[in-house]
């Protein structure tokens, strides 16, 4: 078997894993509530039914970066850009995830330059989706700790970065995180799933809005996710 | 019945404790794989539901310690599996696992007959 045809056979095999897992937890949790209608108390009601949402939820995220990845591919994916102020989306996204960061043990600290304009051309949701996704796997991929968000002129652009003091990345396998069908690194729980989608469809968002995204890391010394946008 | 549930995977848990309780069982809840002896010890379960992918320490390694220690060597262990394992499932069974459960091919109430089974015999 080619090389190609290998790393596809693995990726399969792994969304099936990513796919089955979350399917079998609706499946059971289903099972289990029309069985024992009668006898369930209502907090585990409650408690089964939370288990089918955040399982069909998480479904639904790797579904729907399947499906982004797929046009990113063949350049039927568009974004909607509008004048939007970047730290609106940042104070958004450290909201969004304030709970499941304390919850891990890991604090948000922003640092927003003066410098930085008030609005810029961008599609709001996509950025989100973009520094969501940086967000998660700084939590994902690190014990504890702080995770630092700067945002930041730079040279036309504003650059946004994420750095958090996680397990880091080996360099040879930096180039590999942005390209479909990888994910380098296993999360520190391993309850975290990833499909290593995230990037590529942060990528192909970054890259639409005349952007860059990359990453500085050491192995076992954190890394520093970030992206460009431009500032016209 | 009380069962000593080893698996990091909280849904899990919480799925198959559910289960488990309501077919008059109890479950005690392991997150990780150290200790897991020692658990047992304090426990004492009849029966170790063991995940073979744990933090700190993998269920092969924790089968092995169960079964070189005489205390607790006894009790029933059944590996709890993911898709894409079976050559741990072999390596669980030579090294004296009473049996597997794929887990995603299941529901929490086949467990439940599977290790009344083995349990009861």
């Amino acid at each position: 078997m080619d090389s190609d045809n290998k790393t596809k056979e693995e990726f399969i095999s792994l969304m099936v894993h990513e796919l089955r897992a979350p399917l079998s937890i609706i499946h059971s949790s289903a099972d289990i509530l029309k069985r024992h209608k009668d006898d369930l108390s209502d907090s585990k009601r409650d408690q089964l039914l939370e288990e089918i949402k955040v399982a069909s939820e998480g479904m639904l995220d790797i579904v729907n970066d399947l499906l982004d990845t797929s046009k990113i591919s063949s350049g039927r994916f568009e974004v909607t850009k509008e004048a939007s102020d970047i730290r609106d989306i940042v104070r958004g996204q450290i909201s969004l995830f304030t709970n499941i960061a304390e919850t891990s043990g890991h604090t948000f600290k922003l640092d927003v330059s003066d410098k930085v304009p008030q609005i810029v051309m961008l599609d709001k949701e996509r950025i989100a989706h973009v520094l969501g996704n940086l967000i998660s796997n700084a939590i994902k991929f690190s014990e504890s700790g702080e995770i630092l968000i700067e945002v930041v002129p730079f040279d036309g652009y504003i650059k946004v970065s994420v750095k958090d003091h996680g397990v880091g990345i080996e360099e040879s396998k930096q180039i590999e995180l942005f390209h479909k069908f990888k994910q380098v690194s296993k999360p520190v729980d391993s309850n975290q799933k990833g499909t290593g989608l995230g990037l590529v469809v942060a990528k192909g968002i970054v890259e639409l809005h005349g952007g860059d995204i990359g990453v500085i890391s050491q192995k076992d010394e954190g890394s520093t996710f970030w992206f460009t946008l431009p500032l016209d | 019945m009380h069962i000593l549930l080893v698996e990091d995977d909280e849904s899990l848990y919480n799925l198959y404790s559910t289960e488990f309780d309501l077919n008059g069982h109890t479950v005690a809840w392991h997150k990780v794989g150290t200790g897991v002896v020692d658990r047992i010890k304090e426990e004492k379960p009849d029966v170790v539901l063991l995940d073979i992918m744990l933090p700190e320490k993998t269920g092969l390694e924790v089968l092995k310690d169960i079964k070189a220690n005489p205390d607790v060597n006894k009790i029933p262990v059944i590996m709890l599996t993911n898709f894409g394992t079976q050559d741990n499932v072999h390596e669980a069974i030579e090294n004296g696992a009473d049996d597997f459960i794929m887990k995603h091919n299941v529901v929490p109430s086949e467990i439940v007959e599977k290790v009344e089974s083995i349990v009861n015999g």
